[in-house]
């Protein structure tokens, strides 16, 4: 079942809001948390589809994006940067990968053979080193416009 | 009430490490970043005309506030409970204090009502966890009755992981270890009763409300911001959890 473009943002938007909810934020942040993340997330299903960009810089961008997009409504939402931008990149967080680092991980403690140790340990690898630089690049991602516009992502609160 | 903050004598000792001390650790358990942390301190220390200094461990604060020639330190635990409203709210504070000039003790009795806040009630943030995940099963390509499965199976395992930590008491890796057991049997649901055509996506991202994402986020935010202990300290939890 194929994900359509309008799919990509209303998931993307209300895995959002519903994660955010876990980490009790002020209500009114919710909605602008909702359109940061489906904007963003239409960003990367746009650079990961039709660009053809993998996983690591499609999520990059989409954190820039988001990164930008949340110090600028940070002002009008009253709330600093980080409280829309982190719950808007919960989506696009490797949980799939992270899951299957794990798997390989314990795949590993019980192996039989060169054969079955290769297969876990690639498995291992190859879903830890696509989490740690999603989730690095990510960070970087939504830290550089609140580094670049420092003045306007510290007095959003003001 | 306001008072001259300019004038030295104005503050009270005593009071002014009280309250940075109880503002840093509810700021830094509410998961705010080392870097937040340090520029809400440092704007409000500079309008008392206070020198702050502090160390950031994983489990303890360290404070230590000069004010003329006399300095004093206090070293207090931190728990960890992310709270974006502790965070917006605390932020919006340390802006108050300036601008309104609020003295040490309005500012002590705005932070106690913060933190006195209730959180969302834990039916509301469940069902919302439940709608979230199973989203990300749509995100990840799974069918209509895949988004059902890890929908039930992710309320059944947050409100277990709840009651188990909140009420009971467990720690809550372990709670966690019993969660993911729920919610991936009840996730099986689909390949077992042979609904819709992705029961190994349902199966897979039915856990996937349990992985900590702001902690991952922060780890990173703090290695950028050279806060390398607290960096590790986060990537560890976060580990440990993902692992459990």
């Amino acid at each position: 079942m194929e994900l359509s473009l309008i799919e990509d943002l209303i998931y993307g938007a209300i895995a959002s809001i519903g994660f955010a909810t876990i980490s009790n934020p002020p209500i009114k942040s919710l909605k602008y948390c909702g359109i940061i993340a489906g904007l963003g997330h239409v960003v990367r299903f746009l650079l990961m589809r039709n660009v053809g960009l993998n996983i690591i810089c499609g999520d990059f961008i989409a954190a820039l994006f988001i990164g930008f997009l949340a110090v600028i409504i940070s002002g009008k939402a009253k709330c600093p940067a980080e409280s829309l931008s982190f719950p808007a990149l919960l989506p696009m967080i490797p949980g799939m990968y992270a899951y299957h680092m794990v798997q390989g991980l314990i795949g590993l403690m019980g192996v039989d053979g060169k054969e079955d140790f290769d297969h876990f340990f690639f498995l291992f690898g190859y879903n830890l080193i696509i989490t740690l630089s999603v989730i690095f690049l990510m960070v970087v991602g939504i830290s550089l416009p609140i580094f670049f516009l420092k003045k306007l992502s510290f007095e959003a609160t003001k | 009430m306001t008072c001259n903050l300019h004038k030295q004598e104005a503050i009270n000792r005593t009071h002014a490490i009280d309250f940075f001390s109880n503002y840093a650790t509810t700021l830094l358990s509410s998961g705010a970043t080392s870097l937040r942390t340090e520029t809400n301190i440092g704007r409000m220390a500079e309008f008392y005309n206070i020198k702050v200094i502090i160390t950031i461990m994983p489990k303890h604060v360290q404070i230590m506030l000069t004010m003329g020639d006399e300095s004093v330190v206090r070293v207090v635990s931190r728990t960890m409970g992310i709270n974006f409203y502790s965070i917006t709210e605390l932020s919006r504070l340390s802006w108050r204090v300036v601008e309104e000039r609020l003295d040490v003790a309005t500012a002590n009795k705005i932070l106690e009502e913060i933190k006195s806040k209730k959180r969302c009630h834990i039916a509301i943030v469940t069902i919302m966890a439940g709608l979230a995940n199973a989203s990300f099963c749509r995100l990840f390509g799974g069918d209509y009755w895949a988004m059902f499965f890890v929908l039930i199976a992710t309320i059944s395992g947050f409100y277990t992981k709840h009651e188990l930590v909140n009420k009971i008491g467990i720690d809550a890796r372990i709670a966690t270890i019993f969660a993911a057991s729920i919610s991936s049997v009840l996730s099986c649901g689909a390949s077992m009763y042979g609904l819709g055509n992705t029961p190994e996506v349902s199966l897979a991202t039915s856990v996937l409300y349990l992985v900590p994402g702001i902690p991952y986020i922060n780890a990173f935010s703090d290695l950028i911001n050279g806060h390398h202990i607290c960096a590790l300290s986060w990537l560890i939890s976060a580990l440990e959890t993902t692992i459990c």
